[in-house]
């Protein structure tokens, strides 16, 4: 009998088209399942495996939870931890990246509540990501400054409301999964991710800025 | 100005009816603050759909393991310190009871003096009985039993103690150990 597919995240096979973001699949691997069993009984090579693959969406997530580079290791490193800990209480029937990301996410809320990060100055936040060779260095530039300006935005939601965004937006997660992700309904996470865009816009006006990509788009001739 | 429903229709990410549509089309015509608001939202969207996955600094599993080992060693540390703790309780635990009892018997030594005197003289009155039961019935007995009879229970005797001293050399020997 085929185990019952469930939704995994497949960082392994970006999608050029979602600007390099990860694509779903709604089957797991069979090496994803025996390193989850072989982990499950203690071995640390094989959770490592996991880990290789889930690195890039949990440090995403914490570093749009944190803004900070440093923080969002230091969060991803323990969400591991607490994976790799709490792997027997782990359930074979849910998607191990809901699980892993949910808890990237409660343990990033605690955290901005704890520490106060949002308080950070976004001016000085490096940014992370491997400069793209293929894009000039204006392009760059452009691209960077769209990103800081990114994480200023998001540095003035609430937390929640920041971790349903991020789910939505760069891992394509359903209203359902995000709920159960955040421990919430799927009544209040439409609530949230409404309020969140609204405050997004107005923050947009606040703050008067326009992407550069943006305005090229906006000033292009029309191709004919 | 009420902006609503045109507010929820501007975020919602289900399609309009058109009828809806059209009405938000025309209000969009009239309504600055709306059309402002379209217009921010457009922006932070590109900028979000456009924004990628932040990968971390190469080598990222290697730091995890370090941590791990590190977490580790500090698990096993924090259980030796708990042990240590428990014992070190324990020992004192028993001091204490044993300090109390030394007070204890300091205080009432007379009587634990007696007592002892009195455990002393019912033992050696005691094994006086024994002695005397012993040189009375042991004798009658001797001349009851026949001597083959004494040379069988003593070969007896003799032949279990062989078979006693072979079976512990047999249990002391290094292969039955290992075993």
């Amino acid at each position: 009998l085929r185990p019952e597919p469930i939704f995994i995240l497949k960082i392994n096979a970006p999608d050029p088209k979602a600007g390099g973001r990860i694509i779903r699949s709604n089957f797991v691997s069979e090496n994803e399942l025996e390193w989850l069993h072989k982990a499950q009984k203690g071995d640390v090579e094989a959770f490592t495996h996991l880990l290789d693959t889930y690195e890039k969406p949990v440090f995403n997530l914490c570093y749009r939870m944190l803004g900070d580079g440093y923080e969002a290791e230091d969060a991803a490193q323990e969400t591991f931890l607490r994976a790799y800990n709490g792997l027997n209480r782990y359930d074979t029937q849910r998607p191990f990246s809901s699980w892993l990301l949910s808890i990237a996410a409660h343990y990033c809320i605690d955290q901005i509540r704890r520490r106060r990060i949002s308080t950070v100055s976004y001016d000085e936040i490096p940014y992370l990501d491997p400069p793209d060779r293929t894009l000039g260095p204006e392009a760059s530039f452009v691209r960077e400054e769209d990103q800081q300006h990114v994480q200023k935005l998001l540095a003035n939601l609430g937390t929640q409301d920041r971790a349903a965004v991020i789910m939505r937006y760069w891992y394509d997660m359903s209203y359902e999964e995000i709920g159960e992700t955040l421990s919430l309904t799927v009544s209040a996470v439409k609530s949230r991710l409404h309020r969140a865009k609204k405050e997004l816009a107005q923050l947009q006006l606040q703050y008067g800025y326009q992407s550069a990509s943006l305005e090229r788009t906006h000033h292009e001739s029309p191709a004919f | 100005m009420n902006h609503q429903p045109f507010e929820t229709w501007l975020f919602s990410e289900e399609p309009l009816p058109l009828e809806h549509n059209r009405t938000l089309y025309e209000h969009l015509q009239e309504c600055d603050h709306c059309r402002q608001l379209q217009s921010a939202w457009r922006g932070v969207n590109q900028s979000l759909q456009a924004a990628p996955m932040v990968a971390p600094v190469s080598g990222f599993a290697t730091r995890w393991q370090a941590r791990l080992n590190e977490q580790k060693k500090a698990r096993q540390k924090k259980q030796s310190l708990i042990l240590l703790a428990s014992m070190f309780g324990i020992a004192s635990l028993l001091l204490i009871m044993l300090v109390l009892l030394a007070t204890q018997m300091l205080s009432s030594s007379q009587e634990i003096l007696f007592g002892w005197i009195y455990r002393l003289v019912t033992a050696y009155a005691f094994l006086e009985a024994a002695k005397i039961v012993a040189t009375s019935i042991v004798p009658t007995f001797i001349r009851f039993v026949p001597l083959p009879v004494w040379v069988l229970i003593l070969g007896a005797l003799s032949m279990f103690s062989v078979l006693w001293l072979a079976a512990y050399k047999q249990l002391l020997s290094p292969r039955r150990v290992i075993l």
